[in-house]
């Protein structure tokens, strides 16, 4: 049991080669498409990769700098969005701030234990990173769960519950987030069961300020919280890895695709 | 099986750029662009809302299209369609089991494609600013490449093919419109070198209802002094309608065709006061030609608004009936496509003691007329039904007419007007213009 304990950051890259491959599946499916590629062109477009370098070269229209900018400024913090609502703003963004925040978190602790460690880099920060009860990782761990729960709820209500007056809710929009919801869900117990095997004290746990009130009242039950733990967290990597293998084929390629095209849209409007 | 895969139609993926094919990834069925659709808000059904399209077309792009109608009847204008279980009327849903393996109905690609004004609200309201327009002219390119364009679009094209107009008119009653403009109406030769030159447009030139907007212009710009030129009857169609629905290369020829005869004609500006002419001389027509197109093109209401110094000395109170407010109707392709909107505003305020009243939905967020996207062409009784409801608009400020900058949009708002009587006159912007400048 302690060396499959010990597998939990291995999956996390080998969770980490899905979602590359995934990603790569995604690109290869746009860039295939080059082969072709009339789109908003005239009889003079040149298609193929030549023309693909081409446009590369020249850039956008309005320049790469002003793209960027707006890539940024309207792709991520979708300033027309904000214009038309501030609920649905907040949501989003309290989804895309606790998604990249956990993700953050994850990767800075494969970093620390798989490079810097063993490389005997930055020891202090190392010590830090992979110390999961330190102020600095639990209270953004947990802070960022509830983000990504919080926006989940807001997005989940909209669609199933309010859903306007012509909003229609399919398939691939409930399994999108239904698994969200189910990973951010599951990281709460998932962190009380640790905070029991480990047998954490008080004053350590505390900062994971919702799971060590979880743990305290799952205590009494006294299980075999080490077995419970590497269960659950089995079961949490297995929904991340769906949510990741399902990511290209879904509209949660939006992530990707959403911020190129609303940074170019409006750096074209000017907005 | 195999028979069943031969009818199996594959969209062509290269009709799309990569941006285009971005976009149907970027959008997260938010649903923003639901209340923005005129089609939606007209009939109940969905199928034609951006949400629905870029669904529609995930979906035939990975399993393609057969010829079978849609799977149900669209809901009957103009009530609306009761509620579905998975969405509005008709609107895309995934299906379980094996029809995730089915392609898709080209009906219902057709309807989704063709039912559409293509006047772009759901480009102004998209979070991700996905450029709906382009995208939804790219899909009907596709369908038009898989020999799947509706009927009544290639008898347009055929048309124009043979008369180059899409009335299918001869060449002659291009100069129809002229009979009533007043003396010295007649083109100016090429060697008079005129100030600019008029490119008319099919609408205003070959349909009655639209001749009064040559007409005005014309007279404007004759007490303003300017020199004007028209191509008449050697003018063909600019080749928006073909563009707009699918037929985007037969349009080719008769942009060459066009720039040769305005460059001939020695002027140094075009004028136009159709906004899809506009939008096709301005933007395709560089897009299509490159260089060969230099000439600058202006919107008929941006070259008043530029001469506004010597128009408002001539301008008086409009008498009864139309002395009083006065609302405007921003066309969708002036309006949204080519972000024209102060212009035509800034020259009714010019009129003394006209009051400019806003509609409930104004600029970027104007209704439809309903004219627009080769509607008319596919679905008449929806283009009505959509012009009733700007009409509506229009009564609930109160005002004593309507205001235009667009040929279509008077014919379409006129024709609405009249079949469900509307008591409220659809006039171009030139027209009051002129009305004015008469004293009438």
């Amino acid at each position: 049991m302690d060396a499959l304990i010990a597998a939990r950051l291995p999956i996390f890259w080998r969770m980490m080669a899905v979602v590359g491959l995934a990603t790569l599946l995604a690109f290869a499916r746009w860039l295939a498409l080059l082969a072709g590629g009339h789109g908003e062109a005239g009889p003079g477009h040149r298609a193929g990769w030549r023309g693909l370098l081409r446009a590369l070269k020249r850039g956008p229209a309005v320049g790469w700098r002003r793209t960027l900018a707006h890539v940024l400024s309207d792709g991520l913090l979708h300033r027309r969005l904000y214009r038309r609502s501030r609920a649905r703003w907040l949501a989003h963004a309290a989804m895309l701030g606790g998604f990249l925040g956990l993700m953050c978190m994850s990767a800075l602790a494969a970093l620390a234990e798989h490079i810097l460690r063993p490389l005997g880099l930055a020891p202090g920060v190392v010590a830090v990173v992979l110390n999961k009860d330190h102020p600095l990782m639990a209270l953004p761990n947990e802070t960022f769960g509830l983000l990504l729960l919080a926006g989940g709820a807001y997005a989940g209500l909209r669609r199933l519950f309010w859903p306007g007056p012509n909003l229609p809710s399919e398939r691939p929009d409930v399994l999108a987030l239904a698994l969200l919801a189910f990973i951010a869900i599951s990281g709460y117990p998932l962190e009380s069961l640790r905070l029991l095997a480990e047998a954490v004290p008080a004053q350590a746990a505390r900062y994971s300020y919702i799971g060590w009130p979880l743990a305290r009242l799952l205590a009494p039950l006294g299980l075999r919280w080490a077995e419970w733990h590497f269960w659950l967290f089995q079961v949490h990597v297995l929904a991340a890895s769906t949510l990741f293998i399902y990511w290209p084929f879904s509209k949660m390629l939006h992530v990707l695709a959403a911020p190129l095209v609303a940074g170019l849209g409006a750096a074209e409007e000017g907005g | 099986m195999a028979h069943r895969n031969a009818a199996i139609i594959r969209l062509d993926r290269s009709q799309l750029s990569l941006r285009q094919m971005l976009s149907l990834d970027a959008c997260t069925r938010c649903g923003e662009c639901l209340p923005a659709c005129p089609v939606l808000a007209t009939t109940g059904s969905g199928e034609s809302t951006a949400l629905s399209k870029i669904d529609l077309w995930r979906r035939a792009l990975r399993r393609g299209t057969d010829r079978t109608p849609a799977p149900s009847p669209p809901p009957q204008l103009p009530g609306r369609a009761p509620r579905q279980p998975s969405g509005v009327g008709g609107m895309a849903t995934t299906r379980p089991g094996l029809g995730l393996l089915r392609p898709v109905p080209s009906g219902r690609l057709l309807s989704a494609a063709y039912d559409c004004t293509l006047c772009g609200r759901c480009e102004a309201v998209c979070p991700v600013y996905i450029r709906t327009h382009d995208l939804w002219v790219a899909q009907r390119r596709q369908l038009a490449v898989a020999g799947l364009a509706p009927d009544a679009v290639l008898q347009m094209a055929e048309r124009v093919r043979q008369s180059g107009n899409i009335a299918g008119s001869a060449a002659e009653e291009r100069l129809a419109w002229l009979a009533n403009a007043g003396e010295g109406a007649a083109p100016a030769p090429a060697s008079a070198h005129p100030d600019v030159v008029l490119f008319v447009g099919c609408l205003s030139s070959l349909y009655p209802q639209a001749f009064a907007l040559p007409q005005a212009l014309l007279g404007l710009l004759r007490l303003l002094g300017v020199n004007v030129a028209i191509l008449g009857e050697s003018e063909v169609c600019c080749g928006f309608p073909l563009y707009a629905s699918g037929l985007e290369q037969e349009a080719f020829a008769l942009a060459r065709r066009n720039v040769e005869l305005l460059k001939g004609s020695g002027a140094r500006k075009v004028i136009t006061s159709c906004p899809s002419c506009y939008h096709t001389l301005n933007v395709l027509y560089r897009r299509w030609l490159g260089a060969e197109m230099d000439l600058p093109v202006l919107h008929s209401t941006q070259y008043l608004d530029g001469l506004a110094g010597e128009l408002a000395p001539r301008l008086r109170p409009l008498a009864e009936p139309l002395a009083g407010p006065i609302t405007y109707h921003d066309p969708c392709d002036l309006g949204r496509l080519s972000g024209i909107y102060e212009p035509p505003r800034r020259l009714l305020r010019l009129i003394p003691g006209l009051e400019l009243v806003e509609m409930a939905e104004h600029h970027e967020q104007a209704l439809c007329c309903g004219g627009g996207g080769d509607v008319e062409m596919v679905n008449a009784g929806l283009s009505g039904a959509i012009a009733g409801r700007r009409l509506a608009q229009g009564q609930a400020t109160g005002a004593r007419a309507l205001a235009t900058a667009c040929p279509q949009c008077k014919r379409a708002l006129t024709s609405a007007a009249r079949s469900a009587r509307i008591r409220l006159r659809t006039y171009d912007v030139a027209e009051l213009l002129l009305l004015s400048a008469e004293g009438k």
